[in-house]
């Protein structure tokens, strides 16, 4: 089970309404249902009184992976070198820290040079700077000019941070991917405007056809072959 | 000129010509957006490519027409 | 003199602009380059209306993001405007509804896109799916059958709802259904099957959303209401050059009175 159903603001200036949890064994079930909506709304409308359904612009279920114990952070029982970091409930991002210094020590237990000097190692992903909410745009334009180019206009997103989303350490490499990191289609319209153009934009960076772009996983293509 | 793309058709309407780049410049503006095509020696093959069909037409054109002209 | 900005530059924001031209400074803004919206820059129309709003000042392919009641934020290809003026109308135009807002049940398998979405990609030569099913009855719908089908479709099913309100040209590749609807989708990765209430499937590898009309909202402070807007954005189906005008004009009135 989950702690409950929340209305959660979100860093996308979104309020989110969820989640149950259902404990099944299909990793391709992603399906929401009517009646497990209708629970979620009306138990966030207990919580919040004045929020209404019809500003509702997505649903969605996803999955997790569940196990029973929780909390495997631990060397494999039987592969000397594979170390888990899973079935973490619920308390995922927040307990994250720990779970790395955690699974640090165990790296160092196997006898990894935990402690060596890497100086261009990554340690975080470089920040794409967003227009949406930036208080002086003008700024953004100096350091690229495709900041002058919204192409999601719900979420206010530039072709200069789409660019950047294929071009960063871990490149976007589908639709979702584009989504995930600068928002673009996941706003109110749902990309009914912008989505064509985000796909020709991803297109080239995909080396490939439009058809085949990926909408999520890499055979979830955007369109089907002639 | 038209051109069609992800964002619908758009009239494409040519102000200048140059010699830059690589080769040359066509300066112009796509709809009210600042545009610019820039056609290098790499791009000739292709374009030759293309326009054969239409070059090959546009030049029985022309012999017709002069020779319409002629009489 | 008063200032007042209009978003969108189709039929019924020129028309706007067009009427409050005489008596207030105007700014239309559109994200596209062009004037015209969704009836297009070459209609006589959009022309006739260009020349009466012609003291407007146009910004074409500039995107307003942004309104706070006294200016609104406009970014485009020469950086970022701030536009002071004394009342916004909001033309942006409107759009079908989507997957949440149809409350279509099941997952999120890939040919799921709007009417909108399947129309840019066919135009562009791209095959959205070779037996896609169109959901809806109106303009949307109408036109993404003949897109569909110039871009590769083999047979096209057309579930119009509320019954057809425009002319789908007869084709022997067309099988159109009405009064029923979607409920959900099922398939993975791609969409196989949607299913109608009723529990009717109807299999398919496309599945196009043309199903009703809502007003596009995407500047910032004119969601839902605004200080000192005026919503301009009729929801006629089919749309009608005439319709726009006139809500155009009439939102050029409401502006009057408001200031």
């Amino acid at each position: 089970m989950t702690r409950g159903i929340y209305c959660v603001p979100t860093t996308n200036q979104s309020l989110l309404l969820g989640p149950t949890a259902v404990d099944h064994d299909d990793r391709r079930l992603k399906a929401v249902d009517a009646e497990t909506l209708d629970a979620v709304f009306a138990a966030a409308q207990r919580l919040v009184p004045s929020v209404r359904r019809e500003y509702a612009i997505k649903t969605f279920a996803a999955n997790r992976p569940a196990s029973d114990p929780v909390y495997r952070v631990a060397v494999d029982s039987r592969i000397e070198n594979l170390v888990h970091a899973a079935g973490i409930r619920s308390t995922g991002v927040s307990s994250s820290p720990a779970t790395a210094r955690m699974v640090r020590g165990l790296l160092a237990g196997l006898g990894l040079p935990v402690d060596e000097d890497r100086r261009d190692a990554l340690r975080a992903l470089e920040p794409i700077p967003r227009l949406l909410g930036h208080p002086e745009p003008e700024q953004l334009f100096a350091l690229d000019p495709r900041y002058g180019q919204v192409v999601c206009a719900c979420e206010q997103v530039t072709a200069a941070e789409i660019a950047a989303a294929h071009e960063m350490a871990v490149p976007a490499r589908s639709l979702e991917g584009v989504r995930k990191r600068t928002r673009a289609t996941g706003g109110r319209c749902q990309g009914a405007l912008c989505m064509a153009g985000v796909s020709f934009l991803h297109s080239l960076h995909h080396n490939g056809p439009p058809w085949r772009v990926p909408v999520s996983e890499p055979d979830a293509t955007l369109g089907v072959e002639q | 000129m038209k051109v069609t793309s992800p964002i619908g058709e758009l009239p494409f309407t040519v102000q200048r010509v140059r010699t830059g780049g690589e080769g040359l410049v066509v300066e112009g503006e796509l709809g009210a957006w600042r545009s610019r095509i820039e056609i290098g020696p790499g791009d000739v093959p292709m374009l030759a490519r293309a326009l054969r069909g239409p070059l090959i037409a546009l030049g029985v054109g022309v012999v017709l027409v002069a020779l319409t002209r002629r009489r | 003199m008063t200032a007042v900005a209009v978003v969108g530059a189709g039929i019924t924001g020129l028309a706007c602009a067009a009427s409050l031209v005489g008596e207030s400074e105007v700014t239309v803004v559109d994200r596209i380059p062009v004037a015209g919206g969704v009836h297009g820059w070459e209609r006589p129309e959009t022309e006739r209306l260009l020349a009466e709003a012609g003291g407007a000042r146009m910004l074409l392919g500039e995107t307003a993001i942004h309104w706070d009641g006294r200016e609104l934020m406009v970014i485009g290809q020469d950086g970022a405007r701030r536009v002071a003026v004394d009342a916004l109308v909001v033309a942006t135009g409107t759009r079908p509804l989507g997957r949440a807002e149809l409350a279509i049940e099941g997952g999120r398998p890939a040919g799921v896109l709007a009417a909108t979405v399947a129309c840019h990609l066919a135009e562009n030569g791209v095959t959205c799916g070779l037996r896609p099913l169109v959901y809806g009855g109106g303009d949307w719908a109408a036109r993404a059958v003949r897109e569909l089908l110039v871009a590769g479709a083999i047979r096209v099913t057309v579930v119009a709802p509320d019954g057809v309100h425009t002319s789908f040209p007869p084709d022997g590749r067309v099988l159109v259904r009405t009064g029923l609807q979607v409920v959900g989708v099922t398939g993975s990765p791609r969409v196989e099957s949607v299913r109608l209430a009723g529990g009717e499937e109807i299999a398919c590898d496309a599945l196009v959303l043309g199903h009703g009309l809502v007003a596009v909202r995407n500047v910032d402070g004119a969601v839902w209401a605004g200080q000192r807007v005026v919503f301009a954005q009729p929801l006629d189906d089919p749309a009608s050059v005439a319709g726009a005008e006139r809500v155009g004009r009439e939102a050029a009135e409401a502006v009057r009175s408001a200031l």
